[in-house]
Protein backbone atom coordinates (compact mmCIF):
# COMPACT_ATOMS: atom_id res chain seq x y z
CA UNK A 1 0.00 0.00 0.00
CA UNK A 2 1.32 3.21 -0.77
CA UNK A 3 0.40 7.01 -0.09
CA UNK A 4 -0.81 7.90 -3.35
CA UNK A 5 -3.33 4.51 -3.34
CA UNK A 6 -4.67 5.93 0.45
CA UNK A 7 -5.08 9.45 -1.30
CA UNK A 8 -7.10 7.42 -3.35
CA UNK A 9 -8.69 5.87 -1.32
CA UNK A 10 -10.12 9.26 0.15
CA UNK A 11 -10.47 10.25 -2.99
CA UNK A 12 -12.83 6.97 -3.30
CA UNK A 13 -14.56 7.46 0.08
CA UNK A 14 -15.99 11.18 -1.29
CA UNK A 15 -13.28 12.77 1.89
CA UNK A 16 -11.79 15.07 -0.59
CA UNK A 17 -13.10 19.05 -1.57
CA UNK A 18 -11.75 17.72 -4.65
CA UNK A 19 -8.16 18.68 -4.36
CA UNK A 20 -5.96 15.56 -2.65
CA UNK A 21 -6.08 15.30 1.06
CA UNK A 22 -3.66 14.15 3.29
CA UNK A 23 -4.89 10.57 4.72
CA UNK A 24 -5.94 10.66 8.16
CA UNK A 25 -3.80 8.30 9.40
CA UNK A 26 -4.66 7.37 13.09
CA UNK A 27 -1.27 8.35 14.28
CA UNK A 28 -1.49 12.02 12.79
CA UNK A 29 -4.71 12.25 13.95
CA UNK A 30 -3.67 11.56 17.43
CA UNK A 31 -0.96 13.90 17.18
CA UNK A 32 -4.08 16.22 16.29
CA UNK A 33 -6.07 15.46 18.47
CA UNK A 34 -3.22 16.33 21.44
CA UNK A 35 -2.47 19.41 19.92
CA UNK A 36 -6.30 20.69 20.05
CA UNK A 37 -6.58 18.84 23.88
CA UNK A 38 -8.93 16.58 23.37
CA UNK A 39 -9.12 12.58 23.52
CA UNK A 40 -10.42 10.24 20.89
CA UNK A 41 -14.12 9.97 22.97
CA UNK A 42 -14.49 13.70 23.09
CA UNK A 43 -17.31 15.17 21.46
CA UNK A 44 -16.41 18.06 19.68
CA UNK A 45 -20.10 19.69 19.13
CA UNK A 46 -23.56 18.82 18.08
CA UNK A 47 -25.75 19.77 15.56
CA UNK A 48 -28.76 18.77 16.94
CA UNK A 49 -31.42 20.11 14.19
CA UNK A 50 -29.43 17.28 11.80
CA UNK A 51 -28.81 14.45 14.57
CA UNK A 52 -25.24 14.58 14.08
CA UNK A 53 -22.80 14.19 17.16
CA UNK A 54 -19.44 15.18 16.00
CA UNK A 55 -16.68 13.70 17.66
CA UNK A 56 -12.96 15.41 18.27
CA UNK A 57 -11.41 12.64 16.35
CA UNK A 58 -13.56 13.05 12.99
CA UNK A 59 -12.40 16.84 13.62
CA UNK A 60 -9.00 16.35 14.01
CA UNK A 61 -8.77 13.56 10.83
CA UNK A 62 -10.46 16.70 9.10
CA UNK A 63 -7.36 18.93 10.20
CA UNK A 64 -4.91 16.74 9.30
CA UNK A 65 -6.26 16.15 5.63
CA UNK A 66 -6.32 19.83 5.23
CA UNK A 67 -2.68 19.87 5.85
CA UNK A 68 -2.42 21.35 8.79
CA UNK A 69 -0.01 21.22 11.37
CA UNK A 70 -0.39 20.36 14.82
CA UNK A 71 1.16 23.63 15.93
CA UNK A 72 -2.19 25.21 14.77
CA UNK A 73 -3.94 22.74 17.17
CA UNK A 74 -5.50 25.54 20.24
CA UNK A 75 -6.52 27.45 17.12
CA UNK A 76 -8.53 25.13 14.93
CA UNK A 77 -10.40 23.61 18.27
CA UNK A 78 -11.25 27.27 18.59
CA UNK A 79 -12.71 27.57 15.07
CA UNK A 80 -14.01 23.65 15.31
CA UNK A 81 -16.16 25.09 18.28
CA UNK A 82 -17.35 27.78 15.94
CA UNK A 83 -18.18 25.83 13.34
CA UNK A 84 -20.45 23.92 14.90
CA UNK A 85 -22.26 26.43 16.78
CA UNK A 86 -26.04 26.18 16.00
CA UNK A 87 -26.40 29.60 15.05
CA UNK A 88 -23.65 29.66 12.80
CA UNK A 89 -25.65 27.76 10.25
CA UNK A 90 -22.69 25.37 8.88
CA UNK A 91 -25.81 23.25 7.16
CA UNK A 92 -27.92 26.56 5.53
CA UNK A 93 -23.87 27.28 4.27
CA UNK A 94 -23.79 24.15 2.42
CA UNK A 95 -26.40 23.30 0.99
CA UNK A 96 -27.83 27.23 0.21
CA UNK A 97 -27.82 28.17 -3.69
CA UNK A 98 -26.16 31.59 -2.86
CA UNK A 99 -23.09 28.95 -2.68
CA UNK A 100 -21.05 30.71 0.32
CA UNK A 101 -17.54 29.52 1.32
CA UNK A 102 -16.89 29.81 5.02
CA UNK A 103 -14.18 33.05 5.49
CA UNK A 104 -11.88 32.95 8.41
CA UNK A 105 -10.41 35.59 9.84
CA UNK A 106 -7.50 35.50 11.89
CA UNK A 107 -6.50 38.60 14.16
CA UNK A 108 -3.83 39.16 17.18
CA UNK A 109 -0.77 37.98 18.30
CA UNK A 110 -2.10 33.97 16.75
CA UNK A 111 -1.03 35.60 13.46
CA UNK A 112 2.77 35.85 14.45
CA UNK A 113 3.27 32.69 16.13
CA UNK A 114 1.54 31.10 13.58
CA UNK A 115 3.40 32.52 10.48
CA UNK A 116 -0.31 33.36 9.34
CA UNK A 117 0.63 35.67 5.83
CA UNK A 118 -1.50 39.44 6.38
CA UNK A 119 0.53 41.19 3.64
CA UNK A 120 1.07 40.43 -0.44
CA UNK A 121 -2.01 38.77 -1.46
CA UNK A 122 -3.81 38.64 1.96
CA UNK A 123 -7.36 37.08 0.14
CA UNK A 124 -5.17 34.43 -1.13
CA UNK A 125 -1.75 33.74 0.20
CA UNK A 126 0.25 30.74 -0.62
CA UNK A 127 1.41 30.20 2.77
CA UNK A 128 0.24 27.40 4.57
CA UNK A 129 -1.12 28.49 7.89
CA UNK A 130 -3.99 30.44 5.67
CA UNK A 131 -4.21 28.01 3.01
CA UNK A 132 -4.88 24.93 5.44
CA UNK A 133 -6.74 26.59 8.11
CA UNK A 134 -9.53 28.15 5.41
CA UNK A 135 -9.63 24.41 3.75
CA UNK A 136 -9.72 22.61 7.23
CA UNK A 137 -12.96 24.92 7.28
CA UNK A 138 -14.44 24.39 3.92
CA UNK A 139 -14.05 20.54 4.54
CA UNK A 140 -15.89 20.93 7.99
CA UNK A 141 -18.94 22.58 5.84
CA UNK A 142 -18.28 19.69 3.44
CA UNK A 143 -18.25 16.60 6.15
CA UNK A 144 -20.29 17.92 8.57
CA UNK A 145 -22.89 20.59 6.87
CA UNK A 146 -24.05 17.88 4.90
CA UNK A 147 -25.29 15.83 7.55
CA UNK A 148 -22.73 12.90 6.83
CA UNK A 149 -23.64 13.39 2.95
CA UNK A 150 -27.56 13.43 2.88
CA UNK A 151 -27.74 16.83 2.11
CA UNK A 152 -27.09 18.27 -1.37
CA UNK A 153 -25.48 21.28 -2.58
CA UNK A 154 -27.07 23.85 -4.17
CA UNK A 155 -24.83 26.48 -4.86
CA UNK A 156 -25.80 28.20 -8.12
CA UNK A 157 -22.65 29.06 -8.83
CA UNK A 158 -20.08 29.43 -6.06
CA UNK A 159 -17.29 30.68 -5.35
CA UNK A 160 -13.03 29.56 -5.13
CA UNK A 161 -13.10 30.27 -1.41
CA UNK A 162 -15.57 27.51 -1.16
CA UNK A 163 -12.26 25.27 -1.32
CA UNK A 164 -10.59 27.80 1.54
CA UNK A 165 -10.91 31.24 2.20
CA UNK A 166 -8.85 32.64 4.94
CA UNK A 167 -8.07 36.43 5.92
CA UNK A 168 -5.21 37.32 8.93
CA UNK A 169 -5.60 41.04 10.40
CA UNK A 170 -2.25 42.98 10.26
CA UNK A 171 -1.25 41.68 13.83
CA UNK A 172 0.11 44.74 15.05
CA UNK A 173 0.07 48.63 14.18
CA UNK A 174 -3.57 48.64 12.17
CA UNK A 175 -4.94 52.09 12.71
CA UNK A 176 -7.84 50.68 14.51
CA UNK A 177 -8.40 48.42 17.38
CA UNK A 178 -8.21 44.71 16.47
CA UNK A 179 -10.72 43.10 14.19
CA UNK A 180 -11.83 40.67 16.89
CA UNK A 181 -12.59 43.73 19.43
CA UNK A 182 -15.84 44.59 16.85
CA UNK A 183 -17.24 41.30 18.25
CA UNK A 184 -16.25 41.79 21.83
CA UNK A 185 -13.12 40.39 22.74
CA UNK A 186 -10.06 42.22 24.28
CA UNK A 187 -7.79 43.58 22.24
CA UNK A 188 -4.79 41.90 23.57
CA UNK A 189 -6.64 38.26 22.87
CA UNK A 190 -5.54 36.04 19.70
CA UNK A 191 -9.21 35.41 17.90
CA UNK A 192 -10.87 33.39 14.93
CA UNK A 193 -14.05 34.67 14.05
CA UNK A 194 -16.11 32.97 10.89
CA UNK A 195 -18.63 34.07 8.55
CA UNK A 196 -20.12 32.18 5.76
CA UNK A 197 -19.41 34.45 2.57
CA UNK A 198 -19.70 35.31 -1.13
CA UNK A 199 -16.30 36.03 -3.10
CA UNK A 200 -14.74 39.51 -2.38
CA UNK A 201 -15.64 42.40 -4.69
CA UNK A 202 -11.79 44.56 -5.51
CA UNK A 203 -12.26 48.02 -4.75
CA UNK A 204 -9.75 49.92 -6.49
CA UNK A 205 -8.90 53.86 -6.17
CA UNK A 206 -5.92 55.28 -6.59
CA UNK A 207 -6.47 58.86 -6.98
CA UNK A 208 -8.66 59.40 -3.76
CA UNK A 209 -7.00 61.96 -1.58
CA UNK A 210 -9.21 61.63 1.08
CA UNK A 211 -10.84 58.80 3.11
CA UNK A 212 -14.08 60.16 2.06
CA UNK A 213 -13.72 59.51 -1.01
CA UNK A 214 -12.38 56.15 -0.28
CA UNK A 215 -15.51 54.98 2.00
CA UNK A 216 -17.92 56.48 -0.66
CA UNK A 217 -15.85 54.16 -3.19
CA UNK A 218 -16.68 50.59 -0.51
CA UNK A 219 -19.96 52.56 -0.28
CA UNK A 220 -20.99 52.03 -3.76
CA UNK A 221 -19.63 48.78 -4.21
CA UNK A 222 -21.82 47.42 -1.28
CA UNK A 223 -24.67 48.53 -2.37
CA UNK A 224 -24.28 47.65 -6.44
CA UNK A 225 -27.43 46.57 -7.60
CA UNK A 226 -26.38 42.64 -7.54
CA UNK A 227 -25.55 42.95 -3.85
CA UNK A 228 -26.71 40.09 -2.11
CA UNK A 229 -28.74 41.37 0.73
CA UNK A 230 -31.58 43.75 -0.31
CA UNK A 231 -34.19 42.09 0.57
CA UNK A 232 -33.41 40.11 3.94
CA UNK A 233 -31.34 42.93 5.46
CA UNK A 234 -30.12 40.07 7.90
CA UNK A 235 -33.22 40.40 9.27
CA UNK A 236 -32.59 43.36 11.62
CA UNK A 237 -30.63 41.04 13.99
CA UNK A 238 -27.09 42.70 14.47
CA UNK A 239 -25.07 38.92 14.81
CA UNK A 240 -26.28 38.30 10.70
CA UNK A 241 -23.27 38.74 8.73
CA UNK A 242 -23.33 41.59 6.71
CA UNK A 243 -20.93 43.03 4.99
CA UNK A 244 -16.72 42.90 5.67
CA UNK A 245 -14.54 45.74 4.36
CA UNK A 246 -10.92 44.63 3.97
CA UNK A 247 -8.84 47.71 3.97
CA UNK A 248 -5.04 47.64 2.73
CA UNK A 249 -2.76 49.86 3.80
CA UNK A 250 -2.84 52.92 1.77
CA UNK A 251 -6.72 52.74 2.12
CA UNK A 252 -6.77 52.53 5.50
CA UNK A 253 -4.09 55.08 6.45
CA UNK A 254 -6.45 57.75 4.48
CA UNK A 255 -9.51 56.67 5.80
CA UNK A 256 -7.99 56.61 9.47
CA UNK A 257 -7.16 60.23 8.75
CA UNK A 258 -11.18 61.21 8.62
CA UNK A 259 -12.56 58.48 10.51
CA UNK A 260 -12.92 56.38 13.95
CA UNK A 261 -13.86 52.77 13.25
CA UNK A 262 -17.43 54.01 14.23
CA UNK A 263 -17.69 57.01 12.31
CA UNK A 264 -16.55 54.87 9.28
CA UNK A 265 -19.06 52.35 9.95
CA UNK A 266 -21.82 54.61 9.52
CA UNK A 267 -20.82 56.79 6.93
CA UNK A 268 -20.68 53.19 4.97
CA UNK A 269 -24.46 52.13 6.46
CA UNK A 270 -25.43 55.96 5.49
CA UNK A 271 -23.92 56.07 2.27
CA UNK A 272 -24.61 52.42 1.18
CA UNK A 273 -27.88 52.70 -0.36
CA UNK A 274 -30.08 52.59 -4.11
CA UNK A 275 -32.94 53.92 -4.68
CA UNK A 276 -35.76 51.46 -3.86
CA UNK A 277 -38.11 52.33 -6.50
CA UNK A 278 -34.82 50.91 -9.37
CA UNK A 279 -34.87 47.87 -7.32
CA UNK A 280 -38.21 47.17 -7.53
CA UNK A 281 -37.82 48.36 -11.39
CA UNK A 282 -34.72 45.52 -11.37
CA UNK A 283 -36.53 43.04 -9.69
CA UNK A 284 -34.25 43.11 -6.64
CA UNK A 285 -37.19 43.65 -4.34
CA UNK A 286 -40.29 41.78 -5.12
CA UNK A 287 -43.37 44.14 -6.61
CA UNK A 288 -45.28 42.77 -3.24
CA UNK A 289 -43.37 42.65 -0.17
CA UNK A 290 -43.68 41.46 2.84
CA UNK A 291 -44.23 44.19 5.39
CA UNK A 292 -41.83 42.94 7.58
CA UNK A 293 -39.33 43.78 4.93
CA UNK A 294 -40.27 47.53 5.17
CA UNK A 295 -40.18 47.85 1.39
CA UNK A 296 -40.49 51.97 1.11
CA UNK A 297 -41.14 53.48 -2.81
CA UNK A 298 -39.39 57.08 -2.56
CA UNK A 299 -36.89 55.90 -0.11
CA UNK A 300 -32.94 54.56 -0.42
CA UNK A 301 -32.76 51.24 0.69
CA UNK A 302 -29.05 49.75 1.96
CA UNK A 303 -28.56 45.99 2.18
CA UNK A 304 -28.04 45.97 5.53
CA UNK A 305 -30.62 46.67 8.04
CA UNK A 306 -28.13 47.73 11.15
CA UNK A 307 -25.04 49.45 10.78
CA UNK A 308 -23.46 46.97 13.49
CA UNK A 309 -23.71 44.71 10.22
CA UNK A 310 -20.86 46.64 8.78
CA UNK A 311 -17.24 45.24 10.02
CA UNK A 312 -13.67 46.23 8.87
CA UNK A 313 -10.68 44.45 8.69
CA UNK A 314 -6.98 45.62 8.32
CA UNK A 315 -5.03 43.51 5.96
CA UNK A 316 -2.74 43.50 2.56
CA UNK A 317 0.24 45.72 2.04
CA UNK A 318 1.39 48.60 0.73
CA UNK A 319 1.98 49.35 -3.09
CA UNK A 320 -1.11 49.63 -4.39
CA UNK A 321 -4.60 50.84 -3.30
CA UNK A 322 -6.84 48.28 -3.56
CA UNK A 323 -9.53 47.41 -0.94
CA UNK A 324 -12.50 44.55 -0.78
CA UNK A 325 -16.44 44.43 0.16
CA UNK A 326 -16.74 40.41 1.24
CA UNK A 327 -20.61 40.11 1.61
CA UNK A 328 -22.18 37.87 3.76
CA UNK A 329 -24.52 34.98 3.42
CA UNK A 330 -27.87 35.93 5.14
CA UNK A 331 -28.81 32.77 6.57
CA UNK A 332 -25.95 33.16 9.47
CA UNK A 333 -24.62 34.45 12.19
CA UNK A 334 -20.85 35.83 12.99
CA UNK A 335 -19.28 33.71 15.69
CA UNK A 336 -15.95 35.07 17.28
CA UNK A 337 -13.69 32.73 19.31
CA UNK A 338 -10.91 33.31 21.75
CA UNK A 339 -7.52 31.22 20.80
CA UNK A 340 -6.40 29.69 23.80
CA UNK A 341 -8.14 29.73 27.56
CA UNK B 1 4.91 17.48 14.37
CA UNK B 2 4.02 17.77 10.45
CA UNK B 3 2.08 15.18 9.37
CA UNK B 4 2.62 15.09 5.97
CA UNK B 5 6.35 14.60 7.28
CA UNK B 6 5.70 11.37 8.76
CA UNK B 7 3.41 9.83 6.01
CA UNK B 8 6.23 7.99 4.50
CA UNK B 9 6.85 5.81 7.41
CA UNK B 10 4.25 4.55 9.07
CA UNK B 11 1.84 4.17 5.86
CA UNK B 12 2.39 0.57 5.34
CA UNK B 13 -0.26 -0.68 7.81
CA UNK B 14 -2.08 2.51 9.37
CA UNK B 15 -5.86 2.71 9.79
CA UNK B 16 -7.57 6.04 7.82
CA UNK B 17 -9.84 7.86 10.24
CA UNK B 18 -13.19 8.53 8.55
CA UNK B 19 -13.62 12.68 9.25
CA UNK B 20 -17.33 11.98 8.50
CA UNK B 21 -19.99 12.64 10.80
CA UNK B 22 -23.18 10.34 10.44
CA UNK B 23 -26.56 10.98 11.74
CA UNK B 24 -27.72 9.19 14.93
CA UNK B 25 -31.63 8.99 14.44
CA UNK B 26 -34.42 6.62 15.34
CA UNK B 27 -36.25 5.23 13.35
CA UNK B 28 -39.85 6.22 12.87
CA UNK B 29 -42.99 5.74 11.03
CA UNK B 30 -44.49 7.43 8.64
CA UNK B 31 -48.10 8.58 8.00
CA UNK B 32 -49.08 9.56 4.79
CA UNK B 33 -52.81 10.62 5.69
CA UNK B 34 -54.23 12.95 7.87
CA UNK B 35 -56.75 12.14 10.28
CA UNK B 36 -58.80 15.25 9.92
CA UNK B 37 -59.81 16.66 6.86
CA UNK B 38 -57.91 20.00 7.70
CA UNK B 39 -54.57 22.06 6.66
CA UNK B 40 -51.89 23.60 8.68
CA UNK B 41 -49.76 25.75 6.71
CA UNK B 42 -46.11 26.64 7.88
CA UNK B 43 -44.39 29.20 5.70
CA UNK B 44 -40.94 29.33 5.01
CA UNK B 45 -40.67 33.29 4.02
CA UNK B 46 -39.59 32.88 0.98
CA UNK B 47 -40.71 35.60 -1.45
CA UNK B 48 -44.73 34.13 -3.02
CA UNK B 49 -44.26 31.76 -0.75
CA UNK B 50 -47.24 33.13 1.79
CA UNK B 51 -49.57 34.35 -1.39
CA UNK B 52 -49.19 30.78 -2.68
CA UNK B 53 -50.51 29.40 0.76
CA UNK B 54 -53.06 31.84 1.45
CA UNK B 55 -54.46 31.50 -2.20
CA UNK B 56 -54.27 27.78 -1.77
CA UNK B 57 -56.21 28.29 2.20
CA UNK B 58 -59.08 30.37 0.24
CA UNK B 59 -59.48 27.77 -2.47
CA UNK B 60 -59.50 24.96 0.12
CA UNK B 61 -62.20 26.95 2.25
CA UNK B 62 -64.70 27.57 -1.10
CA UNK B 63 -64.59 23.60 -0.79
CA UNK B 64 -65.26 23.66 2.92
CA UNK B 65 -62.07 22.63 3.86
CA UNK B 66 -60.98 24.22 7.03
CA UNK B 67 -57.38 25.79 7.26
CA UNK B 68 -56.07 25.68 11.01
CA UNK B 69 -53.30 27.79 11.38
CA UNK B 70 -50.97 29.78 8.42
CA UNK B 71 -47.65 31.49 10.00
CA UNK B 72 -44.18 32.31 9.06
CA UNK B 73 -41.43 29.89 10.77
CA UNK B 74 -38.54 32.05 11.96
CA UNK B 75 -35.97 31.82 9.54
CA UNK B 76 -36.42 29.60 6.06
CA UNK B 77 -32.64 28.48 6.26
CA UNK B 78 -32.99 26.48 9.43
CA UNK B 79 -35.05 23.68 10.54
CA UNK B 80 -38.37 24.74 12.77
CA UNK B 81 -36.71 25.38 16.47
CA UNK B 82 -37.71 23.15 19.38
CA UNK B 83 -40.78 25.29 20.09
CA UNK B 84 -42.17 25.91 16.37
CA UNK B 85 -41.79 21.97 16.46
CA UNK B 86 -44.04 21.86 19.90
CA UNK B 87 -46.17 24.63 18.28
CA UNK B 88 -47.19 22.63 15.41
CA UNK B 89 -47.83 19.01 17.45
CA UNK B 90 -50.12 21.16 19.81
CA UNK B 91 -52.04 23.17 17.28
CA UNK B 92 -52.08 20.91 14.19
CA UNK B 93 -54.38 18.16 15.79
CA UNK B 94 -54.54 15.57 13.25
CA UNK B 95 -54.82 17.74 10.11
CA UNK B 96 -52.36 17.89 7.27
CA UNK B 97 -49.58 19.52 7.75
CA UNK B 98 -47.69 21.60 4.72
CA UNK B 99 -44.32 23.39 5.00
CA UNK B 100 -43.37 25.59 2.12
CA UNK B 101 -43.13 26.81 -0.52
CA UNK B 102 -39.20 26.07 -0.43
CA UNK B 103 -37.86 26.67 -3.44
CA UNK B 104 -33.88 27.36 -2.48
CA UNK B 105 -31.32 25.01 -1.12
CA UNK B 106 -31.76 25.37 2.51
CA UNK B 107 -34.87 26.18 2.95
CA UNK B 108 -35.61 22.93 0.50
CA UNK B 109 -33.26 21.28 3.03
CA UNK B 110 -34.80 22.82 6.07
CA UNK B 111 -38.16 21.81 5.29
CA UNK B 112 -37.31 18.18 4.47
CA UNK B 113 -35.90 17.94 8.20
CA UNK B 114 -39.11 19.58 9.46
CA UNK B 115 -41.25 16.92 7.95
CA UNK B 116 -39.45 14.33 9.20
CA UNK B 117 -38.90 15.51 12.90
CA UNK B 118 -42.47 16.40 12.80
CA UNK B 119 -43.67 12.63 11.78
CA UNK B 120 -41.08 11.65 13.95
CA UNK B 121 -43.91 13.10 16.28
CA UNK B 122 -47.00 11.72 14.77
CA UNK B 123 -47.56 14.25 12.66
CA UNK B 124 -48.40 13.91 9.20
CA UNK B 125 -46.03 16.58 7.50
CA UNK B 126 -45.21 16.70 4.08
CA UNK B 127 -42.34 19.71 2.49
CA UNK B 128 -44.21 21.55 -0.51
CA UNK B 129 -40.78 21.61 -2.50
CA UNK B 130 -40.14 23.05 -6.12
CA UNK B 131 -38.68 20.71 -8.85
CA UNK B 132 -35.33 21.35 -8.69
CA UNK B 133 -35.10 20.49 -5.13
CA UNK B 134 -37.54 17.51 -5.53
CA UNK B 135 -34.89 14.98 -4.72
CA UNK B 136 -33.78 16.58 -1.35
CA UNK B 137 -35.89 14.67 1.04
CA UNK B 138 -35.10 11.05 -0.99
CA UNK B 139 -31.86 11.72 0.02
CA UNK B 140 -32.26 12.70 3.29
CA UNK B 141 -34.45 9.32 4.07
CA UNK B 142 -31.91 7.34 2.66
CA UNK B 143 -30.57 7.27 5.88
CA UNK B 144 -33.13 8.65 8.52
CA UNK B 145 -34.61 4.92 8.76
CA UNK B 146 -38.46 5.23 8.66
CA UNK B 147 -41.04 2.39 7.59
CA UNK B 148 -41.85 4.49 4.19
CA UNK B 149 -41.48 7.45 2.41
CA UNK B 150 -42.32 10.83 3.27
CA UNK B 151 -43.88 12.11 0.28
CA UNK B 152 -43.56 15.51 -0.72
CA UNK B 153 -45.52 18.07 -2.69
CA UNK B 154 -43.49 19.23 -6.00
CA UNK B 155 -44.35 22.65 -7.38
CA UNK B 156 -43.19 24.52 -10.83
CA UNK B 157 -40.18 26.41 -9.89
CA UNK B 158 -39.68 29.76 -9.77
CA UNK B 159 -42.03 30.78 -7.40
CA UNK B 160 -40.00 34.18 -6.42
CA UNK B 161 -40.84 36.55 -9.63
CA UNK B 162 -44.93 35.07 -10.58
CA UNK B 163 -47.31 37.43 -11.48
CA UNK B 164 -50.90 37.04 -10.25
CA UNK B 165 -51.74 34.44 -12.77
CA UNK B 166 -48.77 32.57 -12.39
CA UNK B 167 -49.24 32.74 -8.23
CA UNK B 168 -53.15 31.34 -8.58
CA UNK B 169 -51.47 28.42 -11.08
CA UNK B 170 -49.35 27.20 -8.46
CA UNK B 171 -52.27 27.63 -5.71
CA UNK B 172 -54.10 25.28 -7.66
CA UNK B 173 -51.39 22.55 -7.98
CA UNK B 174 -51.02 22.65 -4.73
CA UNK B 175 -54.78 22.15 -4.21
CA UNK B 176 -54.69 19.36 -6.58
CA UNK B 177 -51.55 17.69 -4.87
CA UNK B 178 -52.90 17.81 -1.64
CA UNK B 179 -56.24 16.01 -1.52
CA UNK B 180 -54.54 12.69 -2.16
CA UNK B 181 -53.40 13.18 2.05
CA UNK B 182 -56.73 14.17 3.21
CA UNK B 183 -59.72 11.40 4.70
Amino acid sequence: MTLAHDIQRCFDQGWTDGLPVIPPYVSHVDRMLDAMGWSSADVAGELKALGLEVRAEQVAATAVMAGCKPEYGSLLRALAEALLVPEFNLAGAAVTTGGPGILVIVSGPVVSELEFSHGANALGAGVRANATVGRFAGLMRTFCGRAGGVLEEFGTLGHPGRLGFCVAEHPADTEWAPFHTQFGLAPADSAVTIMATEGPNSVNNHYADSGVKVLETIADCIAHYGSTSYYWRGFGNPRRSGYLTVLSPEHMALVAKDFSRDAARRFLFEHSVRSTDELVRLGRLPRESRPEFRVELGAPRGPVGLEEQLTFVESGCAGGRFSAVIPGWVGNYTVSRKVGS
Amino acid sequence: MNPIAQSECDADCEMLVSPIPRPKVPAFKVAQRAARRGVYFVDTWKPNSLAILSRTRSLLEERGISTVALWSKQDPSRPLTPPELDRVVRESEGTLVLIGVADCGSCSSSSSLDSIFLQQRGVVALPVLTAPFADVLPRIQSIWQSDGAIPSIVLEHPIQALGAGDIERRAQELLCNLEQFLP
